[in-house]
C-alpha cells in the first residue's frame, strides 16, 4: 500500500477529530492489517511523515475523546480558547496585498530620479555582459550554412574568380537530403513520412470540397 | 542524591507530577461536577487526587511510601548541612525547604528576592569574546547547573563559553557545503537551547532544519526537518527530552528527542512565531504578530491572549501562571494565564528614540523562575531590571545597567546572581539599524546582592 493510500485514509486525516471517533474498530483493525504488510524501513517512513503522535493513536487507539463542544470560558476576562489542530487559512489581507496584485508601474530610467545621474563608468561596466552575448551570437552565426555560402561568393568576387550561383531548385533538393539524413539518424523518418501523407491527403479533401463548392455557386 | 530531590515516588515509579494520566483523571472529576473545561486546569492546581490502592497492598504501599519519606527527609538535611555549612539544623529549615519543594513542584513557588539586589557589581562585568563571532550574537543559552554558555551568531557558529573559567572551550563550526557528514551550520544561527540535564544541545538556523548536537563534546547527533522556514525558537520541557520549536512559517512544532522523532505540529498563529517557552508543565507559550497563545499540549487547544499594538518580539514565563512579553512598540506586558489582556503594561518601557520620536522596541525579556524578577533588553544602551509587586499587578523599576548595543538574548543563572547578556550591533532578526560602537559579546553581570 502506497504512502498516498495511507494519507487519504480518514483515520490519518489530520483534519477534524469528529471523523476519528466515528471509525469503528473495524476500520482500526484494517488499517492494522494493512500496515502489518509494510516492511519496517516504510513504516519509521510512514511515522515520520505522519508524526508519532498520530502514528500511535492510530495504531494503539485513541486513549480518550477529543471533541469539545464550542470551548466555554468560566468569564469573559478569560482567555478564548481554541483547538490547535486546525489549520490557518492565509489572511485574505495578505493575499490583497501580495505581488500577485501589484501592478508595476512604467519607469523611464532617464527620467526617474530614483535611478540617479547617468556615469559612463558604471554604465560600461554594469552591461559589460551584453558583449559576451553579442560575441557569442556572432559565433552561432558563423556555423550557419547560408551565411558561409554568401561569404564565399563574396571570397572568390574579390578574388576576382567566377562564382558558384545554386539554383533555387537544387537549393531544394541540397536542404531536402540534408532533413531526411538528419531524420534518419535520429529514426524519426517514418513518422515524418506518415504525416507528410496525412498533411497532403488533407489539404487534397479540403480542395475538393472547395472546388465542389465554387462548382455549385456558379451561376448558369 | 539528585535522584530523590528532583521527583516524588509513587509505588516506585517516577512520574512528573503533570503527567497525562494525573491529567485526565483530574480533568475527568472536574468535568463530572461542572460543564466548563477550559481553564479549570490551572485554577485546579490545589485538587490533588490521590491515586487509589486496594486494601491488600495498603500496608506494602503505606510502608514505602514511609522509607522513601525518611530517605527523602535525610536528603535534604544533607543538602541544607552542606549548603549551611553547619552540623546541626533547626526544624524550622527543614520545613521551610520542605514547603518550598513541595511549591515549586506544583508550580507554585513565589519568592521574593527583588528586595535583596541591591546593585550591579561593575568592577566584576566579564565580557566573553572571540574571533568567531564576528557577526551579531543572536542567541544564548545556559545550562541549569550555570557551567556552560551556549551562543549562536548570524555567522552561523555556535561557541561554548565556561562560565567558571570565562573563556570558549569549544565551537560548532561553519560549513558553506552541505556534505554527508554534517560538520556544521551553513546559515545564520537563530535559535539555541539546551535539554535541563545538559546532554543535548539544539539549534535552530534559516535552512529551517533543527540539528540535535552533544552538549560536552559538540558531536553531531541528529537533524529534523519539518519546518518549511527559519526556525526562529527552541525550548525544552524542563526536566525532560521534549523539545518545542517555533518557525517562520507560523507552526509550532513538538519533537521527543528520547525517540529523535517529529511528535505533533501545533497550528493557530497567523504571523511568524518569534518566541517559545516552557516550564515543568505541558504548557507552551508562543509569540508572533499581534497575539501570544499558551498551548495546552495534551488536551490539544490553545489559549489566545491579546493586548500590545505592535508585534511581540520574546516572551518568557515568570512562574506556571505568570509570562512577560515585550514588543516592537516598546511595551513590556506581564499576563497571567487567567486574563485575555495584560496584568500590567509599561509603555515605552525603553524610553523614545530621539531621531525618530518611536519607542525603543523591547528586543530581550527573561525572567528569574519563580520570583518577582524581571530583566529587559533593547538597544538604549540600558537593560533593566523591574520587580513585579502585588502578585504581578504592578511593576518598578529596581535597576539600570549600561550596555551598549542591541541586547539580542538575556539569561539569568539559576540562583540569580548574574545576568548574562548577549549584545550586538544589529538587531537579531535583522538589520534595519547598526550601532557601530557596541561589540558583539556576551556581558556577565554579577549582582550585589545583601
Amino acid at each position: 500500500m502506497s504512502d498516498t493510500e495511507f494519507e487519504n485514509n480518514s483515520i490519518f486525516s489530520k483534519t477534524s477529530r469528529s471523523e476519528e471517533l466515528e471509525t469503528t474498530e473495524q476500520e482500526r483493525a484494517n488499517i492494522r492489517e494493512q500496515i502489518s504488510t509494510l516492511s519496517f524501513e516504510e513504516l519509521l517512513k510512514m511515522k515520520e511523515k505522519i508524526g508519532s503522535k498520530l502514528y500511535n493513536e492510530t495504531v494503539f487507539g485513541v486513549m480518550k475523546k477529543h471533541t469539545k463542544q464550542g470551548y466555554k470560558r468560566a468569564n469573559k476576562n478569560r482567555p478564548r480558547e481554541m483547538s490547535s489542530k486546525i489549520k490557518v487559512k492565509k489572511l485574505k489581507q495578505e493575499l490583497n496585498t501580495s505581488i500577485l496584485t501589484k501592478k508595476s508601474t512604467p519607469r523611464d530610467p532617464r527620467f526617474d530620479p530614483l535611478c540617479g545621474e547617468f556615469d559612463n563608468k558604471t554604465f560600461k561596466s554594469n552591461y559589460k555582459f551584453d558583449n559576451q552575448i553579442r560575441e557569442q551570437q556572432k559565433k552561432e552565426m558563423e556555423n550557419r550554412k547560408e551565411y558561409n555560402e554568401k561569404i564565399s561568393i563574396r571570397e572568390k568576387l574579390r578574388k576576382g574568380e567566377k562564382p558558384v550561383f545554386k539554383k533555387k531548385s537544387v537549393k531544394k533538393l541540397e536542404s531536402l537530403i540534408e532533413k531526411y539524413e538528419e531524420l534518419k539518424k535520429t529514426n524519426k523518418l517514418q513518422k515524418h513520412i506518415e504525416k507528410r501523407s496525412k498533411n497532403l491527403s488533407s489539404r487534397e479533401r479540403t480542395l475538393e470540397t472547395a472546388r465542389c463548392k465554387t462548382i455549385e455557386n456558379l451561376d448558369f | 542524591m539528585s535522584f530523590f530531590i528532583k521527583g516524588k515516588h509513587h509505588n516506585g515509579l517516577k512520574r512528573a507530577k503533570y503527567s497525562n494520566e494525573k491529567n485526565k483523571r483530574r480533568k475527568l472529576d472536574i468535568k463530572s461536577k461542572n460543564e466548563e473545561v477550559t481553564s479549570s486546569e490551572d485554577e485546579g492546581l490545589d485538587n490533588d487526587v490521590p491515586e487509589a490502592s486496594s486494601e491488600d497492598e495498603n500496608e506494602t504501599t503505606q510502608e514505602k511510601k514511609l522509607r522513601l519519606a525518611k530517605l527523602y527527609l535525610e536528603e535534604i538535611e544533607k543538602e541544607e548541612k552542606a549548603r549551611l555549612e553547619s552540623n546541626e539544623l533547626d526544624q524550622g529549615i527543614l520545613t521551610k525547604r520542605l514547603k518550598e519543594d513541595y511549591l515549586k513542584e506544583s508550580g507554585r513557588l513565589r519568592l521574593t528576592v527583588a528586595n535583596k539586589y541591591k546593585d550591579v557589581d561593575g568592577g566584576n562585568v566579564k565580557v566573553l569574546k572571540c574571533r568567531e563571532h564576528r557577526n551579531s550574537i543572536t542567541c544564548l543559552c545556559v545550562t541549569s547547573d550555570d557551567k556552560y554558555i551556549f551562543a549562536g551568531s548570524k555567522d552561523g557558529v555556535v561557541v561554548k563559553y565556561s562560565l567558571l573559567e570565562n573563556k570558549k572551550i569549544g565551537i560548532i563550526p561553519f560549513v558553506k557545503q552541505k556534505n554527508s557528514v554534517v560538520l556544521g551550520h551553513n546559515s545564520q544561527i537563530l535559535s539555541v537551547a539546551v535539554s535541563t540535564d545538559s546532554k543535548y544541545l539544539v539549534v535552530g538556523d534559516e535552512s529551517s532544519d533543527i540539528y540535535i548536537w552533544d552538549a560536552s563534546t559538540l558531536k553531531f547527533i541528529k537533524r529534523l526537518t519539518g519546518h518549511k522556514k527559519a526556525v526562529t525558537g527552541l525550548c525544552f520541557k524542563k526536566d525532560s527530552h521534549t523539545l518545542y520549536s517555533c518557525s517562520k512559517d507560523r507552526l509550532a512544532k513538538v519533537w521527543s528527542l528520547d525517540e529523535m522523532a517529529y511528535v505533533e505540529t501545533l497550528f493557530g498563529h497567523q504571523d511568524n512565531i518569534t518566541s517559545v517557552d516552557a516550564l515543568y508543565r505541558d504548557r507552551v507559550v508562543t509569540c508572533g504578530g499581534r497575539d501570544l497563545r499558551i498551548w495546552k499540549i495534551t488536551e490539544e487547544t490553545q489559549l489566545i491572549f491579546n493586548g500590545h499594538s505592535g508585534n511581540i518580539d520574546s516572551v518568557k514565563l515568570i512562574n506556571e501562571e505568570n509570562f512577560i512579553s515585550g514588543g516592537d512598540d516598546g511595551q513590556l506586558c506581564i499576563w497571567s494565564i487567567m486574563r485575555k489582556k495584560p496584568l500590567c503594561v509599561i509603555h515605552n518601557a525603553h524610553g523614545l528614540n530621539d531621531t525618530n520620536q518611536q519607542p525603543y522596541w523591547i528586543t530581550a525579556v527573561t525572567a528569574l523562575l519563580n520570583t518577582d524578577v524581571v530583566a529587559s533588553g533593547s538597544q538604549d544602551g540600558f537593560v533593566r531590571l523591574w520587580k513585579l509587586e502585588n502578585s504581578c499587578k504592578s511593576i518598578s523599576l529596581l535597576l539600570k545597567i549600561p550596555v551598549e548595543g542591541f541586547v539580542n538574548s538575556l539569561n539569568f543563572t539559576s540562583d540569580g546572581s548574574r545576568l548574562i547578556v548577549a549584545v550586538s550591533k544589529e538587531h537579531r532578526l535583522g538589520r534595519w539599524a547598526t550601532i557601530k560602537s557596541a561589540k558583539n559579546c556576551i556581558m556577565i553581570i554579577p549582582f550585589i546582592k545583601e
